[in-house]
């Protein structure tokens, strides 16, 4: 018995060790972009979804995610709102360093309030 | 005996599962050492339209646990439109250190999608999703990484002697996974993402943002095959 149970610890321990482990929390991230990639009308939903995700985090004292705060920043931007759009740009840039030349670029359309196809559309 | 062998199984497929003894030559990555990836528009394959945009929602995350800041993939989709770059074909063709002088990206992700398809006989499903990835560098375009991954699912057979509750057992699943595939290839798809990057000897080495960031070298070596 202590031998099949020793053999099932290792069992365990190795597909465990082959499983995920996560460095972010995602919450529904992948989801809701999903939605939002079929279905672009669900923009207000995705936003609210993803704010509260990054509020999550961030009152949990967790790093956010790679990108979420850029495609928030990029949801108010598209939503005519540029105010928010550079603070969660600023935000990617300050948290993810790698992210700065992109930044600063939409942070610039943002303060200059740049047309921008899409919003003209909406 | 019967529990042991039982056992012994399980541990033989988790090694299968998680070890592959194929070696690629990870020196070019090495000299690279990547710590953001631009994951450009995903080249379809395949006659679902919508495979592409929903492979690129399930990118982001793999990516990001295995240690790499990942561009924001909308974000980028639209930019490259806003560049004339609207189609992943153009994205593809176009010069990687260009792509990558744009967004400020240390290394750029490729990906076709060769086979996204659930098929339905009688009560018998088979949903099978075949992808290939290829990461260049950002300054040089050299290859960094290069991989194909390829995931199915059938139904099995259902056995519990009754041979009628085993048609109506098989005749239900195959009806709701009929009306739901997105689900299952979705479920395929980000099993093959988690495989390909995560996997041993194949996959992509741990990033800059892992806590065990460079504890993996003895996993991808530089050098031909099976050399060190």
């Amino acid at each position: 018995m202590r031998i099949m149970n020793l053999l099932l610890g290792i069992t365990l321990v190795f597909m465990a060790g082959c499983g995920p482990k996560t460095m972010y929390q995602w919450g529904s991230y992948e989801t809701d972009l999903l939605k939002y990639c079929k279905h672009p009308e669900s923009m207000p939903e995705f936003l609210e979804h993803l704010d509260k995700q990054i509020t999550r985090s961030v009152e949990r004292g967790k790093k956010v995610p790679p990108g979420l705060f850029a495609e928030l920043g990029y949801i108010h931007y598209k939503a005519g709102d540029p105010k928010k759009a550079s603070e969660h740009f600023t935000k990617e840039k300050e948290n993810w360093p790698e992210s700065a030349k992109l930044m600063d670029r939409m942070i610039e359309a943002a303060k200059s309030k740049k047309s921008f196809r899409r919003s003209e559309a909406l | 005996m019967k529990y042991l062998s039982l056992t012994s199984l399980s541990l033989l497929l988790a090694l299968i599962g998680c070890v592959s003894q194929n070696k690629y030559d990870y020196e070019a990555f090495r000299k690279s050492s990547p710590q953001s990836i631009l994951v450009v528009p995903v080249v379809n394959n395949t006659v679902e339209v919508l495979a592409g945009d929903l492979f690129l929602c399930t990118i982001p995350q793999p990516l990001a646990e295995r240690g790499y800041y990942v561009f924001p993939v909308t974000l980028v989709k639209e930019t490259l439109e806003d560049e004339g770059l609207n189609d992943a074909h153009l994205v593809h063709q176009a010069d990687p250190t260009r792509l990558a002088e744009i967004f400020g990206a240390d290394a750029v992700l490729y990906i076709s999608i060769e086979q996204w398809t659930a098929k339905y006989v009688v009560v018998s499903t088979t949903v099978e999703v075949d992808f290939k990835y290829l990461l260049k560098d950002g300054k040089t375009g050299d290859t960094l990484w290069t991989h194909q991954q390829l995931a199915q699912y059938s139904t099995k057979q259902a056995n519990s002697g009754n041979v009628f509750a085993d048609l109506i057992a098989g005749a239900i699943i195959a009806t709701l996974e009929k009306a739901f595939p997105e689900a299952k290839l979705l479920q395929l798809t980000r099993q093959a993402n988690a495989q390909s990057v995560s996997a041993l000897y194949t996959g992509v080495p741990l990033g800059p943002y892992s806590p065990e960031y460079g504890k993996d070298t003895k996993y991808y070596l530089e050098g031909p095959e099976g050399t060190e």
